[in-house]
């Protein structure tokens, strides 16, 4: 509250705030900026996103090939966080495992988006018959503890990354499709909505040019926080040996496989964890920011 | 009350039922023959085969073997073991107790820090004290539960080596290493669970703080520890039940991770090595009974909101 004090408000933005109500994406650019906790999670995760996608133009070692002689030599100049059993330099597989761990999450967050977004539409924006029975079956996919239902998936389909990352998406499709159907449902009571639906214009037309644009919002919140889930569930997937599979390594099967030189390399394990944690802190952090900038809501 | 405890039993039905044919369905989703697989394998000859699909009524259409899905699942078969030959209902009836013990020892341990920590937190906004506890359950809630163990184990057990690494001793051989064999793993889950409890219940408790009548019985006079126990606490923590009530599907998630790493004969464990052995029965037993503990729980948590806040009881 007492940062809004501080805010000088022009008599030009005065007369916007009147004329417009609290829309959405006034001034979101500059709302985001002032969160410095998010501007900070947003810049950790583009230097991080970034290091990972250019991997291969920056790091010296190969991931997967290994020097026997190095086998368990301590951080040195050449490998900063040492060498694992088989003489791979840790650093560099960390790097292309957040590489894996970071395309396993768009990709599974992808698969939610695509079957959570025209469930989420239909039951939001048509309500009624199949509003319930969308619920219904969100309800009893959401009675599965995720981590459970991913590994059943998992185990009908067989241990992959691929599958892996299906399962992640099929176990988070019902909560974005919560926020999905929520944000429609609120939309749809909106006098323009109402007006449109009056002058006959296809359903199909609001939910593309009214109701899409305005879900974005809360959709941009939630697809920030599955992906910190979903990097989380993929590192358990893959810590249990039921996501990548070996020589590759995403981060939570790096620390799967430092479990067992935990006494005499703990490094191996700390360096991955501290990685998991960090990307999915910032993505949480963000999603928080995002969410405090771009809501209706922003103001608590 | 009564009112509300058939209603929500009734809307329960409907899911279960669904549930059970998600369940159903994941046997869809296998490559290869299920029949085989069952018969032991590429090696099982084409009759070993065609007795396997018969026997499982695999044979039949998909609706007939949906029905008898879920008419065994009221007289407690849920199949048998395709490894052991085992009965399902007995294989997670072994194991189920030592996963109830990991979820609830943890579910302590969250409360026994998320409380404390939480109301700290909410007192005073903006303090330090506010501070380090958002910090620390922030990185709570990012760090993965396997990070947390590792970390627990290595302090504890490797370093300190005042608990054990791994394995687990049944209560009725000894009380005490029972209790030690399950203080790093309670510690694992309840850590994570705690990060997030702590930070429902400082933002309900600060939505609560911010009341009239607690303005009211501030200006009373009343000391502000009861002001907090008794008539905040009541009003903010029902948000935290619910939290609660979708702890218990993150715990028994959990239970698949921890159990792995210390090594602890419950469900979690028996789930993943079902997976590995494409022991479908047991993995389509796991999945129903976890799911069915959560439909009871957030049963008891929906009538014991009714408890904590009258006003949803007429609703």
């Amino acid at each position: 509250m007492s940062v809004e004090q501080d805010v000088v408000v022009t008599p030009v933005q005065a007369d916007r705030i009147q004329a417009r109500g609290p829309a959405p994406r006034v001034g979101f650019g500059r709302r985001f900026l002032r969160q410095r906790g998010a501007v900070i999670a947003l810049a950790i995760l583009l230097v991080i996103t970034a290091a990972a996608v250019l991997a291969p133009l920056w790091t010296f070692h190969d991931p997967n090939g290994g020097v026997l002689s190095d086998a368990f030599s301590g951080p040195s100049g050449s490998h900063w966080f040492g060498a694992d059993d088989l003489g791979r330099d840790v650093f560099t597989r960390m790097v292309y495992g957040a590489r894996l761990s970071l395309g396993a999450a768009v990709i599974a967050v992808g698969i939610a988006l695509v079957i959570g977004l025209p469930f989420g539409l239909v039951a939001g924006f048509a309500g009624g018959r199949w509003d319930t029975v969308i619920m219904r079956v969100n309800d009893a996919l959401m009675s599965f503890p995720p981590l459970i239902l991913a590994v059943s998936i998992v185990g009908f389909l067989g241990a992959s990354l691929t599958n892996a990352m299906a399962a992640i998406g099929i176990v988070y499709a019902p909560r974005l499709m919560r926020v999905v159907r929520g944000a429609a449902m609120s939309i749809r009571q909106e006098t323009y909505v109402e007006a449109a639906r009056m002058m006959g214009v296809p359903a199909r037309q609001i939910i593309g040019r009214h109701v899409l644009p305005n879900i974005l919002s809360p959709l941009l919140v939630e697809i920030s926080l599955s992906l910190g889930f979903a990097i989380l569930a993929e590192a358990s997937l893959s810590f249990i040996g039921l996501g990548v599979q070996p020589p590759s390594a995403s981060l939570g099967s790096m620390l799967g496989d430092a479990f067992r030189y935990l006494r005499r390399a703990p490094v191996f394990a700390i360096a991955p964890g501290v990685a998991i944690m960090i990307i999915v802190l910032s993505l949480n952090v963000l999603g928080d920011g995002l969410r405090d900038s771009l809501g209706r809501r922003a103001r608590r | 009350m009564l009112r509300l405890l058939a209603r929500r039993l009734l809307i329960s039905v409907p899911i279960l039922v669904i549930v059970t044919f998600v369940v159903f369905l994941l046997l869809q989703l296998a490559p290869g023959d299920p029949a085989r697989r069952a018969a032991g394998g590429e090696s099982a000859s084409l009759q070993d085969v065609a007795a396997a699909r018969h026997r499982l009524g695999l044979d039949e259409h998909w609706w007939v073997q949906y029905w008898h899905f879920f008419s065994g699942l009221f007289s407690g078969n849920l199949g048998r073991s395709f490894f052991s030959d085992q009965p399902v209902v007995s294989a997670i009836s072994d194991r189920i107790p030592v996963s109830l013990s990991l979820m609830a020892g943890a579910l302590v341990v969250a409360l026994l820090i998320a409380v404390p920590a939480g109301i700290v937190a909410a007192l005073r906004p903006g303090s330090v004290a506010d501070r380090v506890v958002m910090l620390i359950s922030a990185a709570g809630v990012a760090m993965p539960s396997f990070f947390i163990g590792l970390l627990l184990v290595l302090l504890f057990a490797l370093k300190l080596e005042i608990f054990p690494a791994t394995g687990y001793v049944p209560i009725e051989q000894s009380a005490t290493q029972w209790f030690e064999s399950l203080v790093l793993p309670w510690l694992t889950l309840g850590f994570a669970a705690a990060a997030e409890i702590a930070r429902f219940l400082r933002a309900s408790l600060l939505d609560v703080l911010d009341r009239d009548y607690i303005r009211t019985a501030k200006a009373k006079g009343i000391g502000m520890f009861s002001v907090v126990g008794k008539h905040a606490m009541k009003n903010a923590f029902s948000p935290v039940l619910t939290v609660i009530g979708l702890q218990v599907r993150f715990l028994l998630g959990g239970t698949v991770v921890v159990e792995q790493i210390f090594d602890l004969p419950g469900l979690g464990s028996l789930t993943v090595k079902a997976v590995f052995d494409r022991d479908y029965p047991i993995i389509q037993g796991v999945a129903i009974t976890t799911a069915l503990i959560v439909i009871v729980v957030n049963l008891m948590v929906d009538v014991a909101y009714g408890y904590l806040d009258p006003k949803l009881r007429a609703a």
